[in-house]
């Protein structure tokens, strides 16, 4: 809602403006309306006739247009074919077609001697003008676009993670269209179905073309008007008086019910970590089960995951049950285009083979491979209850409803969020909505779990919080579970592995204790916080790419030419003012880049003189950096123990 | 440069845009110009008056004759809501009297009568009115709100024939459309409407004593600008020249 303000001027004039020009007419038809006589006239047989054929032709066409535009509109935001923007541009033109020549086209088309009129004489004896078919037809041809346009922008900006995520869940197309695309657009659905409404209740030129003016069959309100504007004005009036109020009644019906449900959706969210406290932040005691007989898992299931990936991300994988791996590698890597090509939804890479169980899985439908992804906002279908959303995977693949509610109870309820169950996902806080992301894609049987950067939203309270309820779920889960994460943290405390990918390859594939001891790539040490130079070894050091040479003290040393990463913790690194005597080995000169505060210690980060390491991050105590004077700019002297430096072979 | 063209499209769009708020803004409205005429006239009498028009101009050069052409009615409606024009031609008197002060004395200026008309070659073989009364057939009448419609229901009535029709069309050029197209069988429409559209469309022509006498009345709008200039051409209308144009057209004369 935007806060009431000052309006600037040069736009509340035109605005004023607008609301005269638009009313003042309106206002006309109001003063002139023969008030005395109205009752009289409006009950007429023959208006009551035009009235009743108006509400029948206006219905009719709203139905034909939302059997065959809501498809539609679908393929239009969806599918991409050739000549696309072509047949975009044709099926609106009846919107800017004078309506008289629509109804001529309309008779070219399937008037008696039109294309498809004639074929329908012929054959079936089926004549559309002069019929009230025909006059459905006409208010179709010219609204169904208004409904086409509004619909295809709403499904234009509805996210496709929601689609895909239901198919994650096991809905066919069909369904998640049914269940979660219609729901989702509804708002544009209605704007757009009650547009089209009022085009096809207000529509005259096609109709009097194409099916002719015969009380009772043809001629609607505004054809009625039409005539008795020549020779009852009064009349006239006042029959657009009936109309006006007809079309404004639906359309304040409609909108005050579709407005009053978005109010409620778009209730301003409450504070994430302030909710949490006071009703989310509930964590069940320690000895309630994680796992429950309620699982829907075959007593001793397990899911081991072997798959192999081509394309943009290509690699092999050969995973036990039970194991969490943490999918890590910096941005572009290709962790997410592995995930999607598991679930088979990108063409960027596909699993060749892709095996849970012993089963074959590659060259399945999306919906049929039974593995569940939580996308990285969650991604809960906005217009269910959290107890709906988590029942969603259960009924998709035709459990009963009321068995699927008590199993998406029960699993709300372990990770205690079952108090939430009849909240919507607006009214939910960011680590409530996670966990019932959680239960949702838990409680769909899954064989392999995806989970995209699942704390990556939530502040550092909640998401101790989550990564907690996430570690105890997923001891009882029998499949394999990929978490896709940036921080070394999730990696270390929730994987039993961490798959380490730079641009689309396996670089790593260990226990977190070894990555951490051994990255195998600068950008891992990096991520968990140690200085990494690849280089060459020779001659008991490394000869770094960057042209520095460092000494090392590793026993036994890989053979000479061996390409290596140099690793070494900040803490390691030394700092000084001048330059330092005795044991270090490593020492040079450089100048401070930046300054952080990392807890309670200062991260420094320095570069190099020619002929040094370009870069090196050093941990200090404050007090060291305010003895040393450290400033961005200032000079310092640098060292590290060759026996603080470990070396991992490439 | 760019720039300049592209301001030089923008002033060239701005001025396109304002000339005909310029050109209407003032109380000397096209329709109210020097030496302009505006004639309201029935529907169909619209080939033969823009003939009619371009001869009076030339007779009286400085002298701008236009025409709005729609079904009597409408243009009755219109003369009730005071738009500005300066003569009006309908096809009827009662709708022209039902004016009352808002016109001067109306004179008859031409005479119509009604035809049956149908698709071309006659496939239906229809003779007469009686014929339109055959079930299945798709005939199509003007509405009983616009003066063809009264017409053609009143000589129906005379001749015994009920007619079902399957459209009421607004006015008589709707009718001769709506069989033009083929999507009616028949219709009735003025004869000189069917004599127009002669090629397309067959006449069948109605018999004097079973037909309607049709009158064309036309009349000074007592809001005419320029009653005098209104007066002259009214008085033209009945000119030799006039209704030799008119006759040439299928009209009969007073």
């Amino acid at each position: 809602m935007i806060p009431a303000r000052r309006v600037p001027v040069p736009l509340a004039v035109p605005a004023l403006v607008a609301v005269v020009f638009l009313l003042l007419p309106l206002a006309g038809v109001l003063a002139h309306a023969p008030w005395g006589t109205l009752g009289d006239r409006l009950t007429a047989p023959a208006v009551r006739e035009a009235l009743g054929l108006s509400l029948v032709v206006s219905g009719w066409a709203l139905a034909l247009s939302l059997l065959l535009g809501v498809p539609l509109a679908w393929v239009l935001a969806r599918v991409d074919f050739p000549g696309k923007a072509l047949v975009r541009v044709l099926v609106m033109l009846p919107m800017v077609l004078p309506p008289t020549v629509a109804g001529v086209a309309l008779l070219q088309g399937f008037g008696r001697r039109g294309m498809l009129g004639g074929v329908l004489a012929d054959r079936f004896g089926v004549s559309l003008p002069f019929s009230t078919a025909g006059a459905v037809v006409a208010a179709a041809f010219v609204s169904m676009p208004f409904l086409v346009i509004s619909l295809e922008g709403a499904l234009a900006g509805l996210h496709p993670r929601y689609e895909e995520t239901a198919a994650s869940l096991g809905a066919a197309p069909l369904r998640a269209f049914r269940t979660v695309t219609v729901p989702m657009v509804g708002p544009g659905l209605v704007a757009g179905a009650a547009l089209c409404w009022a085009r096809a209740l207000g529509e005259f030129g096609a109709t009097i073309t194409f099916a002719g003016n015969l009380p009772g069959t043809t001629q609607t309100l505004p054809l009625q008007v039409y005539l008795l504007l020549q020779n009852d004005p009064d009349g006239a009036v006042a029959v657009s008086l009936l109309l006006l109020v007809t079309a404004a009644a639906v359309l304040v019906a409609l909108r005050g019910r579709w407005l009053g449900h978005a109010a409620v959706r778009e209730a301003p969210r409450p504070a994430g970590p302030e909710r949490e406290e006071r009703t989310g932040g509930y964590v069940p005691p320690a000895d309630a089960p994680a796992a429950g007989p309620a699982d829907g898992y075959a007593a001793g299931a397990a899911y081991p995951l072997v798959a192999e990936v081509d394309g943009a991300t290509a690699l092999r994988l050969d995973v036990p049950a039970g194991t969490t791996v943490a999918v890590v590698g910096p941005n572009g890597a290709g962790k997410s285009t592995l995930l999607r090509a598991l679930l088979g939804l990108t063409p960027r890479a596909t699993a060749t083979t892709l095996r849970l169980g012993g089963r074959e899985l590659a060259g399945l439908p999306p919906h049929r491979r039974g593995i569940a992804w939580v996308p990285q906002d969650g991604a809960l279908f906005p217009h269910l209850s959290a107890l709906a959303n988590t029942a969603y995977g259960l009924r998709a693949q035709g459990v009963p409803r009321a068995r699927a509610r008590a199993q998406a109870r029960e699993r709300l309820d372990r990770l205690g969020v079952g108090h939430l169950a009849h909240r919507r996902p607006g009214e939910l806080s960011g680590g409530q909505a996670q966990r019932v992301a959680l239960a949702r894609a838990l409680t769909a049987r899954p064989r392999l779990l995806l989970l995209d950067e699942p704390l990556a939203a939530l502040d550092q309270t909640t998401r101790a919080r989550v990564r907690h309820a996430l570690r105890r779920h997923l001891a009882g889960f029998p499949g394999v579970c990929l978490i896709v994460t940036h921080d070394p943290v999730e990696a270390v405390s929730l994987a039993d592995r961490v798959l380490v990918l730079e641009e689309g390859r396996l670089v790593q594939y260990a226990e977190p204790a070894e990555v951490a001891r051994h990255p195998r790539s600068p950008w891992v040490a990096r991520m968990l916080g140690r200085n990494a130079w690849p280089g060459t070894v020779r001659g008991g050091g490394l000869d770094t790419a960057d042209g520095a040479r460092l000494v090392t003290a590793a026993d036994p040393a890989p053979a000479d030419g061996t390409a290596a990463l140099a690793v070494a913790a900040p803490e390691a690194v030394s700092l000084h003012a001048a330059r330092p005597s005795g044991s270090p080995r490593n020492v040079w000169r450089g100048t401070v880049r930046e300054l952080a505060a990392h807890g309670a210690r200062l991260r420094v980060l320095v570069s190099g003189v020619p002929g040094a390491p370009s870069e090196v991050v050093a941990e200090v105590t404050p007090a060291a950096a305010a003895e040393l004077g450290l400033a961005e700019g200032s000079g310092v002297w640098v060292s590290v123990k060759a026996t603080e430096i470990t070396v991992v072979p490439l | 440069m760019r720039r300049t063209v592209r301001h030089a499209v923008a002033s060239l769009l701005t001025a396109a845009l304002l000339l005909p708020l310029t050109a209407c803004g003032g109380p000397g409205a096209p329709a109210d110009g020097p030496g302009r005429l505006t004639v309201l006239a029935a529907a169909s009498l619209t080939d033969v008056l823009e003939d009619v028009g371009a001869a009076y101009e030339e007779e009286h050069p400085g002298t701008d004759v236009v025409f709005s052409f729609a079904g009597s009615q409408e243009l009755a409606s219109q003369v009730r809501q005071g738009v500005p024009a300066d003569v009006l031609v309908t096809a009827d008197t009662p709708t022209m009297d039902r004016l009352g002060e808002a016109v001067g004395e109306p004179v008859v200026i031409a005479r119509n009568r009604l035809a049956i008309v149908t698709a071309e070659g006659n496939p239906e073989r229809i003779t007469g009115l009686e014929d339109l009364s055959r079930p299945g057939l798709k005939v199509v009448l003007a509405a009983p709100e616009v003066p063809v419609g009264r017409y053609g229901r009143q000589i129906l009535d005379r001749a015994g024939a009920k007619v079902r029709p399957v459209s009421q069309e607004p006015n008589v050029r709707a009718v001769l459309a709506k069989v033009r197209l083929g999507e009616a069988d028949a219709g009735l429409v003025y004869a000189t409407d069917a004599a127009a559209a002669r090629g397309e469309v067959d006449a069948v022509a109605v018999p004097d004593a079973r037909n309607a006498v049709v009158s064309y009345p036309a009349a000074v709008l007592t809001s005419a600008h320029d009653p005098g200039a209104a007066r002259r051409f009214v008085a033209w209308l009945g000119s030799p020249r006039a209704r030799a144009l008119l006759a040439a057209a299928g009209f009969g004369t007073p």
